[in-house]
């Protein structure tokens, strides 16, 4: 279920709580007012009859009494009574059901007291009546009988007697009261004096029973009790509704408090995604801009910062021959060796030019700096490229060695700049390092060199890739010995393109592969038809690396005693050539097939001689830069010896190339250098020379 | 000096907690507009079947102290009624109406007359009928209720509403009490026996009477001429044969005859058989006119309301 609608669920829910608890609230409050009102109206008819009591006992004391009282304190009696009955509690079905018959026996015993007040009151005015008249007759005897004590005495008596019934409502008073007699003869207004009088005292003496007995019912009657009879069973009733209404109290209590419980879950819920949406979005965010493998900023992050600012210096460098690694060992340790690149690269302490560093492409590595000169940026590159290229790097024990290239641009579109530079470096191996420079006219060389790719794709199809064989000249015995076979194309319009013009710029594409191919043939081909000589095939890294290449290339070799097939191989770019043991492996293999290995422009870049050393190599091939210079120059002389030197100690014959005068010639054999090679032995050519003799 | 004592004590004992009788208050509420209009209804024949009688006709505020000079009233086609009609001078004050105190108050009381046969012998719905065909009422009741229809309950009401505006206050023995003025030595003499004769033990409140039932007839006994309508008619309990509602006497020696039969003809008379069905004595006349004197000072001032009727 959704969470909006969750909410929206819970919500409802705590509306209608709220509902239920708002009516129940409403409910208790009304059955609470309605609860007092009838509680309160019963101690009012209480009340009021306890006040009906008094009054009914004060006018049986009080000779004279205001009966308004009673009269009213009735009514008021009666009218609290129908209050008590129009009670709105009453109108509910369980309190009716509980109180009808109490509340019937109450109506009948109230009907009875006011019929009983009725009566007494007749009583009460006739027996006060008599009294009060009895009173002041008494006083009256002396008109009748002046010199008569014992009437006197006896009407004292009896009026005492009546008096002390009267005070005590004591009927035992009038057992011993004698109506007044007297036995002397009497005038006729004596007799009726005594006649009146006695009339009194009968009337009082044969109605106070009644009358004491009227005020003891009326006092005794029952409506007290029955008023506490309907108290206690409207408590009960009431009782038993607070308890229903203590489990509902409780009820809407815990739903509360789980809606508000199940609220909270739901929040904490909500804060525990919103997090996860946070971290998944500075995941999201740190992933588009770093690249996972290396947690170097990534080309988005570049591009980024290179859309508001161009202002900084962009050092770009890629690995070379990065794809042939991949290759050869596979990503995963490819993987780890950009892994291991970048923290190099990162170790470099730059802070001052706030360096950032990215990796925008497979092998292509980025560092981005401020505030840099020109001299500053290219000693720092150089810095790289030693470090890069001195470093071992060991990847899961094997041990690789890496060279990069680097081009530096400081004006904008950095990158872009930086991207041309670079590829344009790349058609030159001898050089690591460039800086951008309008003047390079990169965006015309890059058009120069897709034509020229497809002039080469052009020669392939049109057999017009052609091997050409420079002659080498033991300067021992002064004869050629040798051929270097290398690689030339027919222009349609029938001129040559030299191989710097085009290897450079083919060396990752396909057609390097089918030009190696056709130079293998063409020079197995030449090897055949002159036994005498050794021919040289020059190969890469990239070459020894294929596989199908090379099994062909000793496939033929199998048979080369039948074929006279005398093949050496030179390697090229040695400075990429990584992995020792593969190029040993390949040494070996080589060996086997009675090749000899050739190392390519040794002593220039960084041409390492320990490394060298450890190698099955068999002949040094002296880079051309020192050959020319050994007669002006005493450090490339010096160079030269050293080399010679060095290959004699590790068992290694040496070759001279570029060697073009008679001068370098003769400085060659002295130093004993074991062969010679260039324009003054002879240049390269279809066919190979006339006289072996130079 | 042995009953001088017995006397003080009897009196100190017995005594009086509040003075047992009160003066008509000085100043009630009233609904003037309503009190009017139910004068005008008091006053119309209208109410009865054959518009020859009104609750006036036997209720007279202007020449019988509110009741009647016929000793029994007469009613529609003449019909004689079966008792003495009462006051209607501070009838509200009454604990209850009739004589046989069948009604708790004016506004039960009114059904009686209205509807009795011998009397008005009205209907509700005829009541309502003729009085809403009478524009005159229409605008009237319109005026007092709001209302487009007249309904029985509001003539009840109006009428009621004048009936307890009929008080009569002020009367000299109300001054007297209040202490604005002086009783006669005769007037005072009556008041004294009236207290010591023991008349006052019934005849107390502010009507000096009409506060509780009492039997007429204790000494010697009452003999109707016929049956009159008693307490033991309702309850036919024999002890309340001839057990009447004590009446007012308040504007006595307006309203005579008296009695529920009216069987006394004059305050004389009335007093005279008094004491001697209450008391079972004869009184002197010079007590007689002395309880007269002093019965003559409860005569009132005619009621506020009706110096507003023009």
């Amino acid at each position: 279920m959704r969470l909006s609608r969750k909410i929206f669920l819970i919500l409802l829910g705590m509306v209608l709580t709220i509902s239920v608890a708002a009516y129940f609230y409403n409910y208790i409050n009304t059955l609470n007012e309605k609860s007092k009102n009838f509680t309160t109206a019963l101690n009012t008819l209480k009340n009021e009859n306890t006040k009906l009591h008094y009054n009914i006992l004060a006018t049986s004391i009080y000779a004279y009494n205001n009966e308004d009282l009673i009269a009213n304190s009735v009514k008021k009696f009666k009218q609290q009574y129908q209050i008590l009955k129009n009670e709105d509690i009453l109108k509910m079905d369980h309190y009716m059901k509980h109180l009808q018959d109490p509340i019937n026996r109450l109506d009948t015993s109230i009907n009875k007291q006011v019929n009983k007040i009725t009566y007494f009151l007749i009583l009460n005015a006739n027996i006060k009546n008599s009294f009060v008249f009895l009173l002041d007759y008494a006083l009256k005897n002396k008109t009748y009988f002046a010199k008569n004590n014992s009437v006197k005495q006896q009407i004292n008596l009896i009026i005492d007697k009546l008096s002390n019934a009267r005070r005590t409502q004591d009927n035992d008073y009038f057992k011993s009261i004698k109506l007044l007699s007297v036995k002397e003869p009497l005038n006729a207004a004596q007799k009726q004096y005594i006649k009146t009088f006695n009339l009194h005292v009968a009337y009082i003496i044969n109605h106070f029973t009644l009358f004491t007995n009227s005020i003891d019912s009326i006092l005794n009657s029952p409506i007290d009790k029955q008023t506490d009879e309907i108290y206690t069973s409207f408590n009960k009733i009431t009782m038993d509704d607070k308890r229903v209404l203590y489990y509902v109290t409780l009820f809407i209590f815990f739903s509360t408090i789980t809606g508000a419980s199940i609220i909270i879950i739901l929040m904490l819920k909500i804060e525990r995604e919103n997090k996860i949406l946070r971290q998944t979005k500075e995941n999201l965010d740190y992933e588009r801009l770093h690249d996972n493998l290396t947690n170097l900023y990534n080309r988005t992050a570049l591009e980024d910062i290179l859309k508001q600012d161009n202002k900084h210096t962009l050092v770009l460098m890629n690995i070379d021959k990065f794809k042939h690694i991949n290759d050869f060992y596979g990503n995963s340790i490819g993987n780890l060796l950009l892994i291991e690149l970048s923290k190099l690269i990162t170790s470099q302490n730059l802070s001052s030019y706030n360096p950032r560093y990215f990796r925008i492409g497979g092998d292509e590595f980025a560092l981005l700096l401020e505030n840099i000169g020109h001299d500053e940026v290219f000693s720092v590159a150089r810095q790289l490229l030693s470090l890069i290229s001195s470093h071992h790097f060991n990847i899961q024990k094997i041990n690789i060695l890496l060279s990069v290239s680097i081009a530096i641009s400081n004006k904008a579109p950095l990158l872009e700049n930086a991207d041309m530079a670079l590829k344009h470096i790349k058609t030159d191996y001898k050089k690591s390092l460039i800086m951008f420079d309008p003047n390079l006219n990169l965006v015309g060389k890059i058009q120069e060199n897709i034509e020229t790719i497809q002039l080469v794709d052009d020669a392939i199809k049109h057999d017009r890739v052609v091997a050409y064989f420079q002659p080498i000249l033991n300067l021992t015995t002064n004869k050629v010995e040798k051929y270097e076979a290398l690689v030339r194309i027919i222009k349609p319009d029938g001129s040559i393109l030299p191989p710097l013009e085009f290897l450079p710029i083919i060396e990752d594409t396909t057609l390097y592969y089918k030009i190696t191919k056709i130079m293998i043939l063409e020079t197995l081909k030449m090897a055949h038809a002159h036994p005498a000589y050794r021919f040289s095939i020059n190969l890469l890294m990239q070459d020894i690396t294929n596989n199908k290449l090379m099994d062909m290339l000793f496939e033929k070799l199998e048979h080369r005693e039948t074929n006279n097939l005398n093949i050496d191989i030179e390697l090229l770019e040695t400075q990429h050539l990584h992995d020792v043991n593969k190029i040993e492996q390949f040494i070996q293999r080589a060996h086997k097939h009675g090749c000899y290995i050739l190392v390519d422009d040794f002593g220039t870049g960084y041409s390492n001689f320990a490394y060298f050393s450890q190698l099955d190599i068999d002949i040094l091939k002296i880079d051309a830069s020192i050959t020319c210079k050994i007669i002006k120059s005493e450090k490339a002389l010096q160079t030269m010896q050293t080399i010679k030197y060095f290959a004699s100690v590790i068992g290694v014959k040496t070759v001279a190339e570029f060697v073009d005068n008679k001068e370098v010639f003769e400085k060659l054999q002295e130093i004993g250098i074991d062969y010679a090679q260039g324009y003054l032995i002879g240049k390269p050519q279809a066919d190979l020379l006339s006289d072996d003799h130079f | 000096m042995k009953i001088v004592f017995l006397l003080t004590l009897i009196i100190f004992t017995f005594g009086y907690a509040n003075e047992p009788i009160t003066p008509i208050p000085l100043h009630i509420k009233i609904n003037k507009p309503k009190a009017l209009l139910g004068f005008r209804l008091y006053v119309d024949p209208i109410l009865s079947s054959d518009k020859s009688v009104s609750c006036l006709s036997c209720h007279n505020i202007y020449t019988a102290g509110g009741a009647d000079k016929h000793p029994v009233s007469l009613g529609v086609d003449g019909k004689h009624g079966n008792i003495q009609s009462p006051t209607i001078f501070n009838a509200r004050y009454n604990f209850k109406q009739f004589w046989n105190a069948r009604a708790d108050n004016l506004t039960q009381q009114i059904n009686g007359p209205l509807h009795n046969p011998v009397e008005m012998n009205m209907t509700d719905t005829l009541i309502e009928k003729r009085l809403n065909a009478d524009k005159n009422y229409k605008k009237l009741f319109y005026q007092v209720y709001k209302t487009n229809y007249i309904t029985y309950k509001e003539v009840v009401d109006a009428i009621v509403t004048f009936e307890d505006a009929l008080v009569t206050p002020n009367a000299k023995f109300d001054q007297f009490l209040r202490g604005e003025t002086k009783l006669s030595k005769e007037e005072m003499r009556g008041y004294i026996d009236f207290k010591e004769l023991g008349c006052i033990t019934c005849h107390n409140g502010v009507n000096i009477g009409g506060n509780m039932m009492q039997k007429i007839g204790i000494f010697h006994p009452f003999k109707n001429k016929k049956t009159y309508p008693d307490l033991y008619s309702i309850t036919k309990n024999p002890l309340y044969k001839n057990v009447y509602k004590v009446p007012t006497l308040r504007n006595i020696a307006l309203t005579a005859p008296y009695f529920h039969d009216g069987s006394a003809k004059t305050l004389k008379q009335a007093v005279s058989k008094m004491a001697w069905y209450q008391l079972g004595i004869k009184l002197s006349t010079t007590k007689i006119n002395d309880i007269i004197a002093f019965l003559k000072t409860l005569t009132g001032k005619m009621p506020p309301i009706l110096g507003d009727i023009r």
